[in-house]
Protein backbone atom coordinates (compact mmCIF):
# COMPACT_ATOMS: atom_id res chain seq x y z
CA UNK A 1 0.00 0.00 0.00
CA UNK A 2 1.39 3.84 -0.73
CA UNK A 3 2.21 5.27 2.21
CA UNK A 4 0.74 8.45 3.29
CA UNK A 5 3.83 10.68 2.67
CA UNK A 6 4.84 8.84 -0.52
CA UNK A 7 0.97 10.37 -1.32
CA UNK A 8 2.04 13.81 -0.17
CA UNK A 9 5.43 13.79 -2.39
CA UNK A 10 3.02 12.60 -5.84
CA UNK A 11 0.75 15.56 -5.07
CA UNK A 12 3.66 17.98 -4.52
CA UNK A 13 4.71 17.15 -8.30
CA UNK A 14 1.36 17.41 -9.91
CA UNK A 15 1.36 19.43 -13.02
CA UNK A 16 4.95 18.03 -13.35
CA UNK A 17 4.46 14.45 -16.00
CA UNK A 18 2.44 13.14 -12.90
CA UNK A 19 -1.38 13.78 -14.26
CA UNK A 20 -3.08 11.51 -11.91
CA UNK A 21 -2.42 9.97 -8.32
CA UNK A 22 -3.40 6.29 -7.38
CA UNK A 23 -6.72 5.96 -5.29
CA UNK A 24 -6.51 7.42 -2.02
CA UNK A 25 -7.29 4.17 0.63
CA UNK A 26 -10.54 5.86 2.71
CA UNK A 27 -9.15 3.79 5.49
CA UNK A 28 -5.85 6.36 4.88
CA UNK A 29 -7.67 9.63 5.20
CA UNK A 30 -6.72 11.11 8.18
CA UNK A 31 -3.31 9.85 7.75
CA UNK A 32 -2.92 11.59 4.26
CA UNK A 33 -4.72 14.89 4.85
CA UNK A 34 -2.52 15.42 8.15
CA UNK A 35 0.60 14.67 5.90
CA UNK A 36 -0.89 17.17 3.05
CA UNK A 37 -1.04 19.48 5.75
CA UNK A 38 1.92 19.08 7.36
CA UNK A 39 3.95 19.49 4.37
CA UNK A 40 1.25 22.19 2.95
CA UNK A 41 0.37 20.89 -0.32
CA UNK A 42 -3.00 20.86 0.70
CA UNK A 43 -4.05 23.56 -1.81
CA UNK A 44 -2.48 21.44 -4.43
CA UNK A 45 -4.87 18.40 -3.58
CA UNK A 46 -7.77 20.25 -3.55
CA UNK A 47 -6.98 21.39 -7.08
CA UNK A 48 -6.67 17.64 -7.70
CA UNK A 49 -9.86 16.25 -5.94
CA UNK A 50 -11.54 18.82 -7.82
CA UNK A 51 -10.08 18.54 -11.49
CA UNK A 52 -10.11 14.58 -11.04
CA UNK A 53 -6.32 13.77 -11.06
CA UNK A 54 -6.63 12.60 -7.10
CA UNK A 55 -8.72 9.99 -6.83
CA UNK A 56 -10.60 9.85 -2.98
CA UNK A 57 -14.32 9.20 -1.41
CA UNK A 58 -16.08 11.72 -0.36
CA UNK A 59 -15.57 11.87 3.18
CA UNK A 60 -11.81 12.93 2.33
CA UNK A 61 -12.90 15.40 -0.43
CA UNK A 62 -15.17 17.14 2.14
CA UNK A 63 -12.52 17.28 4.71
CA UNK A 64 -9.83 18.43 2.84
CA UNK A 65 -12.05 21.26 1.23
CA UNK A 66 -12.70 22.09 4.47
CA UNK A 67 -9.10 22.01 6.18
CA UNK A 68 -8.07 24.38 2.72
CA UNK A 69 -10.78 26.55 3.85
CA UNK A 70 -9.24 26.66 7.54
CA UNK A 71 -5.96 27.34 5.71
CA UNK A 72 -6.67 29.70 3.53
CA UNK A 73 -8.32 32.15 6.40
CA UNK A 74 -5.26 31.92 8.69
CA UNK A 75 -3.26 32.73 4.94
CA UNK A 76 -4.98 35.47 4.58
CA UNK A 77 -4.28 36.97 7.98
CA UNK A 78 -0.50 36.87 7.47
CA UNK A 79 -0.95 38.53 3.92
CA UNK A 80 -2.70 41.37 4.94
CA UNK A 81 0.38 41.53 7.33
CA UNK A 82 2.44 41.04 4.55
CA UNK A 83 0.59 44.30 2.75
CA UNK A 84 1.80 46.44 6.22
CA UNK A 85 5.12 45.12 6.80
CA UNK A 86 5.59 46.67 3.34
CA UNK A 87 3.61 49.73 3.65
CA UNK A 88 5.56 50.49 6.77
CA UNK A 89 9.08 50.00 5.02
CA UNK A 90 7.93 52.04 1.92
CA UNK A 91 6.46 54.82 4.03
CA UNK A 92 9.77 55.13 6.18
CA UNK A 93 11.47 54.63 2.66
CA UNK A 94 13.51 51.66 2.80
CA UNK A 95 13.99 49.47 0.28
CA UNK A 96 12.92 45.89 0.74
CA UNK A 97 11.38 43.01 -1.25
CA UNK A 98 9.41 40.47 0.17
CA UNK A 99 10.23 36.86 0.36
CA UNK A 100 8.70 33.50 -0.47
CA UNK A 101 4.83 33.10 0.85
CA UNK A 102 3.17 35.61 -0.50
CA UNK A 103 5.39 36.75 -3.17
CA UNK A 104 5.59 33.48 -4.72
CA UNK A 105 1.46 32.73 -3.94
CA UNK A 106 0.94 35.30 -6.47
CA UNK A 107 3.60 35.12 -9.06
CA UNK A 108 4.62 31.17 -9.46
CA UNK A 109 1.60 29.27 -7.70
CA UNK A 110 -0.49 27.96 -10.67
CA UNK A 111 -3.48 29.13 -8.36
CA UNK A 112 -2.60 31.29 -5.25
CA UNK A 113 -4.65 29.33 -3.33
CA UNK A 114 -2.39 26.23 -3.65
CA UNK A 115 0.43 28.22 -1.83
CA UNK A 116 -0.38 28.84 1.63
CA UNK A 117 2.62 30.47 3.88
CA UNK A 118 2.58 30.96 8.26
CA UNK A 119 4.59 34.06 8.34
CA UNK A 120 6.10 36.83 6.62
CA UNK A 121 9.77 37.19 5.28
CA UNK A 122 11.18 40.53 3.98
CA UNK A 123 14.66 41.36 2.76
CA UNK A 124 16.31 44.63 3.60
CA UNK A 125 19.73 46.32 3.24
CA UNK A 126 21.73 45.41 5.63
CA UNK A 127 22.48 48.76 6.30
CA UNK A 128 18.76 49.43 6.87
CA UNK A 129 18.12 46.40 9.05
CA UNK A 130 18.78 48.37 12.59
CA UNK A 131 16.26 51.19 11.05
CA UNK A 132 13.66 48.89 9.74
CA UNK A 133 13.24 47.11 13.29
CA UNK A 134 13.44 50.53 15.27
CA UNK A 135 10.22 51.49 12.76
CA UNK A 136 8.74 47.85 13.33
CA UNK A 137 8.72 48.18 17.02
CA UNK A 138 7.55 51.72 16.46
CA UNK A 139 4.72 50.14 15.38
CA UNK A 140 4.06 48.00 17.62
CA UNK A 141 5.89 44.86 16.75
CA UNK A 142 7.72 43.06 19.42
CA UNK A 143 11.56 41.75 18.90
CA UNK A 144 11.48 37.94 19.99
CA UNK A 145 15.15 37.71 20.36
CA UNK A 146 17.38 40.04 21.90
CA UNK A 147 20.09 41.02 19.45
CA UNK A 148 23.42 39.38 21.05
CA UNK A 149 25.54 42.51 20.75
CA UNK A 150 25.01 46.13 19.75
CA UNK A 151 25.28 46.10 15.96
CA UNK A 152 25.43 42.23 15.46
CA UNK A 153 22.35 42.32 13.42
CA UNK A 154 23.57 44.75 10.57
CA UNK A 155 27.29 42.97 10.48
CA UNK A 156 26.76 39.15 11.26
CA UNK A 157 23.08 38.39 11.63
CA UNK A 158 20.78 36.97 8.78
CA UNK A 159 17.43 37.57 10.19
CA UNK A 160 14.96 39.25 12.98
CA UNK A 161 12.19 37.41 13.92
CA UNK A 162 9.51 39.90 15.44
CA UNK A 163 5.78 39.76 15.85
CA UNK A 164 3.48 42.10 14.25
CA UNK A 165 -0.46 42.10 14.72
CA UNK A 166 0.62 38.49 16.16
CA UNK A 167 2.14 36.97 12.64
CA UNK A 168 5.92 36.38 12.68
CA UNK A 169 7.39 38.48 10.32
CA UNK A 170 11.30 37.76 10.00
CA UNK A 171 13.29 41.22 8.67
CA UNK A 172 15.87 39.48 6.88
CA UNK A 173 19.35 41.00 5.74
CA UNK A 174 20.37 37.55 4.35
CA UNK A 175 19.09 34.87 2.94
CA UNK A 176 20.70 32.25 5.03
CA UNK A 177 22.56 32.04 8.26
CA UNK A 178 25.85 31.08 8.59
CA UNK A 179 29.12 30.74 6.52
CA UNK A 180 26.69 30.62 3.01
CA UNK A 181 25.35 33.60 4.46
CA UNK A 182 29.01 35.09 4.63
CA UNK A 183 29.59 34.35 0.98
CA UNK A 184 26.70 35.99 -0.49
CA UNK A 185 26.20 39.73 -1.71
CA UNK A 186 23.04 40.38 -0.59
CA UNK A 187 22.69 43.55 -2.00
CA UNK A 188 22.84 42.44 -5.18
CA UNK A 189 19.27 41.39 -4.71
CA UNK A 190 18.33 44.84 -4.66
CA UNK A 191 19.71 45.37 -8.26
CA UNK A 192 16.26 44.84 -10.13
CA UNK A 193 13.24 45.82 -9.31
CA UNK A 194 9.77 43.54 -9.51
CA UNK A 195 6.73 44.05 -8.05
CA UNK A 196 3.01 42.36 -7.66
CA UNK A 197 0.29 43.55 -7.08
CA UNK A 198 -1.61 42.84 -3.74
CA UNK A 199 -4.46 44.43 -2.74
CA UNK A 200 -4.14 47.50 -4.93
CA UNK A 201 -0.44 48.02 -3.58
CA UNK A 202 2.13 47.60 -5.86
CA UNK A 203 4.40 45.16 -3.29
CA UNK A 204 9.00 44.60 -4.29
CA UNK A 205 9.88 41.17 -4.19
CA UNK A 206 12.67 39.64 -5.73
CA UNK A 207 12.85 38.76 -9.70
CA UNK A 208 12.44 35.22 -10.78
CA UNK A 209 15.96 34.51 -10.85
CA UNK A 210 16.56 35.58 -7.93
CA UNK A 211 13.47 33.79 -6.23
CA UNK A 212 14.80 30.63 -7.63
CA UNK A 213 17.96 30.98 -5.83
CA UNK A 214 16.51 32.02 -2.52
CA UNK A 215 13.88 29.01 -2.53
CA UNK A 216 17.17 26.32 -3.22
CA UNK A 217 18.76 27.98 -0.39
CA UNK A 218 15.84 27.72 1.66
CA UNK A 219 15.17 24.07 0.74
CA UNK A 220 18.83 22.83 0.79
CA UNK A 221 19.79 24.90 3.89
CA UNK A 222 16.37 25.53 6.02
CA UNK A 223 16.28 22.09 7.61
CA UNK A 224 17.12 18.32 7.29
CA UNK A 225 14.12 17.80 5.76
CA UNK A 226 12.32 20.15 4.48
CA UNK A 227 8.61 20.98 3.78
CA UNK A 228 7.09 19.72 0.17
CA UNK A 229 5.79 22.84 -0.51
CA UNK A 230 9.56 24.37 -0.46
CA UNK A 231 10.73 21.79 -3.21
CA UNK A 232 7.56 22.32 -5.29
CA UNK A 233 8.38 25.85 -5.58
CA UNK A 234 11.83 25.12 -6.83
CA UNK A 235 10.51 22.87 -9.62
CA UNK A 236 7.82 25.70 -10.39
CA UNK A 237 10.59 28.25 -10.60
CA UNK A 238 12.87 25.88 -12.57
CA UNK A 239 10.23 24.91 -15.39
CA UNK A 240 9.26 28.88 -15.56
CA UNK A 241 10.82 31.72 -17.17
CA UNK A 242 13.97 32.97 -15.47
CA UNK A 243 17.08 34.31 -16.34
CA UNK A 244 19.86 31.03 -16.50
CA UNK A 245 23.12 32.96 -17.26
CA UNK A 246 22.84 35.43 -13.79
CA UNK A 247 21.60 32.23 -12.08
CA UNK A 248 24.91 30.42 -13.14
CA UNK A 249 26.66 33.64 -12.63
CA UNK A 250 25.25 34.24 -8.95
CA UNK A 251 25.97 30.83 -7.71
CA UNK A 252 29.52 31.13 -8.74
CA UNK A 253 30.13 34.68 -7.64
CA UNK A 254 28.28 33.28 -4.24
CA UNK A 255 30.39 29.83 -3.85
CA UNK A 256 27.34 28.22 -3.93
CA UNK A 257 27.06 24.80 -5.94
CA UNK A 258 27.23 23.07 -2.45
CA UNK A 259 23.92 24.62 -2.12
CA UNK A 260 22.24 23.82 -5.53
CA UNK A 261 23.23 20.85 -5.98
CA UNK A 262 21.38 19.68 -2.34
CA UNK A 263 18.63 21.52 -3.30
CA UNK A 264 18.59 19.80 -6.88
CA UNK A 265 19.15 16.42 -5.15
CA UNK A 266 16.50 16.96 -3.32
CA UNK A 267 14.04 17.76 -5.61
CA UNK A 268 14.83 15.33 -7.61
CA UNK A 269 15.18 12.21 -5.09
CA UNK A 270 11.87 13.20 -3.05
CA UNK A 271 9.09 14.36 -5.52
CA UNK A 272 10.80 13.02 -8.45
CA UNK A 273 10.60 16.05 -11.23
CA UNK A 274 13.29 16.22 -13.04
CA UNK A 275 14.35 19.77 -13.68
CA UNK A 276 15.97 21.67 -16.93
CA UNK A 277 19.68 21.11 -17.51
CA UNK A 278 20.88 24.28 -16.10
CA UNK A 279 19.92 22.99 -12.44
CA UNK A 280 20.27 19.47 -13.44
CA UNK A 281 23.76 19.71 -13.82
CA UNK A 282 24.73 20.91 -10.42
CA UNK A 283 23.69 17.23 -10.01
CA UNK A 284 27.06 15.80 -9.60
CA UNK A 285 29.03 19.06 -9.66
CA UNK A 286 32.40 18.79 -7.60
CA UNK A 287 32.07 20.51 -4.14
CA UNK A 288 34.93 20.18 -1.67
CA UNK A 289 35.02 18.41 1.51
CA UNK A 290 34.35 21.76 3.57
CA UNK A 291 31.38 22.51 1.98
CA UNK A 292 30.14 19.32 2.23
CA UNK A 293 30.50 19.77 5.91
CA UNK A 294 29.13 22.94 6.40
CA UNK A 295 25.64 21.26 4.63
CA UNK A 296 25.80 18.81 7.54
CA UNK A 297 25.61 22.06 9.74
CA UNK A 298 22.74 23.06 8.54
CA UNK A 299 20.51 20.02 8.29
CA UNK A 300 20.48 20.18 12.67
CA UNK A 301 17.13 20.82 13.47
CA UNK A 302 16.96 22.25 16.32
CA UNK A 303 17.73 26.17 16.18
CA UNK A 304 19.62 26.52 18.88
CA UNK A 305 21.80 23.37 18.64
CA UNK A 306 21.97 24.70 14.74
CA UNK A 307 23.35 28.59 15.47
CA UNK A 308 26.06 26.41 17.76
CA UNK A 309 26.74 24.09 15.01
CA UNK A 310 26.89 27.01 12.82
CA UNK A 311 28.83 29.60 14.67
CA UNK A 312 32.62 28.06 14.05
CA UNK A 313 32.51 27.50 10.36
CA UNK A 314 30.72 31.04 10.20
CA UNK A 315 33.81 32.19 12.19
CA UNK A 316 35.99 30.71 9.71
CA UNK A 317 34.48 32.18 6.48
CA UNK A 318 34.22 35.61 7.79
CA UNK A 319 36.98 38.28 6.88
CA UNK A 320 39.69 38.03 9.87
CA UNK A 321 38.91 41.76 10.83
CA UNK A 322 35.87 40.48 11.33
CA UNK A 323 36.03 37.78 13.20
CA UNK A 324 36.75 39.43 16.49
CA UNK A 325 33.44 41.62 16.85
CA UNK A 326 31.55 38.03 15.91
CA UNK A 327 33.52 35.77 18.27
CA UNK A 328 32.92 38.23 21.29
CA UNK A 329 29.14 38.61 20.09
CA UNK A 330 28.90 34.86 20.17
CA UNK A 331 30.65 33.62 23.27
CA UNK A 332 30.00 36.70 25.29
CA UNK A 333 26.57 38.18 24.56
CA UNK A 334 24.90 41.30 26.13
CA UNK A 335 23.17 40.52 29.62
CA UNK A 336 24.80 37.00 30.31
CA UNK A 337 27.37 36.98 32.51
CA UNK A 338 30.83 35.39 31.48
CA UNK A 339 31.06 33.10 34.35
CA UNK A 340 27.51 31.56 33.24
CA UNK A 341 28.34 31.93 29.49
CA UNK A 342 31.52 29.69 30.09
CA UNK A 343 29.98 27.08 32.44
CA UNK A 344 27.54 26.65 29.46
CA UNK A 345 30.26 26.35 26.91
CA UNK A 346 32.06 24.02 28.64
CA UNK A 347 28.19 21.79 30.21
CA UNK A 348 27.79 22.15 26.25
CA UNK A 349 31.27 19.86 25.48
CA UNK A 350 30.43 17.26 28.22
CA UNK B 1 -31.21 61.63 -8.82
CA UNK B 2 -28.18 59.91 -9.58
CA UNK B 3 -27.39 56.30 -8.41
CA UNK B 4 -25.32 55.24 -4.95
CA UNK B 5 -22.53 54.12 -6.80
CA UNK B 6 -20.12 51.08 -5.00
CA UNK B 7 -16.89 49.64 -5.15
CA UNK B 8 -14.99 47.15 -3.08
CA UNK B 9 -12.35 47.81 -0.39
CA UNK B 10 -8.68 47.26 -0.36
CA UNK B 11 -8.43 43.30 0.46
CA UNK B 12 -6.77 39.93 -0.04
CA UNK B 13 -8.45 36.81 -1.23
CA UNK B 14 -8.79 33.73 -2.49
CA UNK B 15 -10.45 30.97 -4.31
CA UNK B 16 -12.24 28.24 -2.47
CA UNK B 17 -13.67 25.31 -3.96
CA UNK B 18 -16.59 25.31 -5.81
CA UNK B 19 -16.75 28.71 -7.00
CA UNK B 20 -16.76 30.04 -3.64
CA UNK B 21 -14.38 33.30 -2.47
CA UNK B 22 -12.81 33.90 1.17
CA UNK B 23 -12.16 37.88 1.32
CA UNK B 24 -10.66 39.78 4.20
CA UNK B 25 -10.39 43.39 3.98
CA UNK B 26 -7.31 45.29 5.06
CA UNK B 27 -9.10 46.77 7.94
CA UNK B 28 -10.84 43.45 9.38
CA UNK B 29 -9.90 40.97 11.64
CA UNK B 30 -12.11 38.26 9.72
CA UNK B 31 -12.63 36.76 6.82
CA UNK B 32 -15.71 36.99 4.70
CA UNK B 33 -16.78 33.83 2.33
CA UNK B 34 -18.55 34.60 -0.84
CA UNK B 35 -20.61 32.07 -3.00
CA UNK B 36 -22.83 31.32 -6.21
CA UNK B 37 -22.70 34.71 -7.90
CA UNK B 38 -21.33 37.21 -5.13
CA UNK B 39 -17.57 36.65 -6.66
CA UNK B 40 -18.93 37.54 -10.07
CA UNK B 41 -20.12 40.88 -8.31
CA UNK B 42 -16.85 41.39 -6.20
CA UNK B 43 -14.80 41.20 -9.35
CA UNK B 44 -16.91 43.74 -11.37
CA UNK B 45 -16.73 46.17 -7.88
CA UNK B 46 -12.86 46.67 -8.94
CA UNK B 47 -14.35 50.32 -10.16
CA UNK B 48 -17.45 51.80 -9.08
CA UNK B 49 -20.42 50.59 -10.62
CA UNK B 50 -24.12 51.57 -9.75
CA UNK B 51 -26.54 48.71 -9.40
CA UNK B 52 -27.92 49.37 -12.87
CA UNK B 53 -24.62 49.00 -14.52
CA UNK B 54 -23.95 45.82 -12.58
CA UNK B 55 -27.33 44.55 -13.86
CA UNK B 56 -26.20 45.54 -17.00
CA UNK B 57 -23.22 43.66 -17.36
CA UNK B 58 -24.29 40.74 -15.27
CA UNK B 59 -27.63 40.24 -17.91
CA UNK B 60 -24.74 39.65 -20.62
CA UNK B 61 -22.80 36.35 -18.37
CA UNK B 62 -26.30 34.87 -17.19
CA UNK B 63 -29.89 33.76 -18.77
CA UNK B 64 -31.79 35.27 -15.76
CA UNK B 65 -34.40 37.63 -16.19
CA UNK B 66 -33.71 41.46 -15.48
CA UNK B 67 -35.47 41.21 -12.69
CA UNK B 68 -34.16 38.04 -10.93
CA UNK B 69 -30.49 39.53 -11.30
CA UNK B 70 -31.67 42.84 -9.94
CA UNK B 71 -32.39 41.34 -7.17
CA UNK B 72 -29.39 38.91 -6.37
CA UNK B 73 -27.15 42.04 -6.84
CA UNK B 74 -29.19 44.25 -4.29
CA UNK B 75 -28.99 41.20 -1.88
CA UNK B 76 -25.55 40.90 -2.97
CA UNK B 77 -24.94 44.40 -2.52
CA UNK B 78 -26.35 44.48 0.91
CA UNK B 79 -24.56 41.54 2.66
CA UNK B 80 -21.13 42.92 1.34
CA UNK B 81 -21.85 46.88 2.85
CA UNK B 82 -22.72 45.12 6.11
CA UNK B 83 -19.64 43.12 6.21
CA UNK B 84 -17.90 46.24 4.72
CA UNK B 85 -16.14 44.40 1.99
CA UNK B 86 -17.78 47.91 -0.32
CA UNK B 87 -17.94 51.16 0.22
CA UNK B 88 -21.31 53.38 -0.99
CA UNK B 89 -20.85 56.79 -2.48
Amino acid sequence: MISAAQIARNVAALGFGNSRIAPIDSAMNDEVIDELRTQRVEGVAVSGVLDGSIEADAEFVERIIQRHDETMAQTLRVEIAAVRASEILAAAGISHRLLKGASLAHTIARNPSERSFRDVDVLVRGDSIDGAIDLFESKGAVRLHRQLRPGFDARFGKSVTMLLDDIEVDVHRLLCPGPFGVRMRPNELFFIDSTFELAGEQIPTLDPTDHLVHACYHAALGSAEPALVNLRDIALLAHGPFDEERFEDTIDRWRARAVIQRAVRLVERTISVELPEVLGRYRYTQVDKTERGWIDLYTVDDPRGRFAALAPATFHALRPIDRPAFARAVGFPDGVPPATRVRSILYRRK
Amino acid sequence: MSQAEYRRVPAVERELAYGRRLIQPLSASTPTQLAGSAPVIWDLLHEHHTVDALVAMLQQQFSDSPEVIAHGVRSALTAMTQTALVVVS
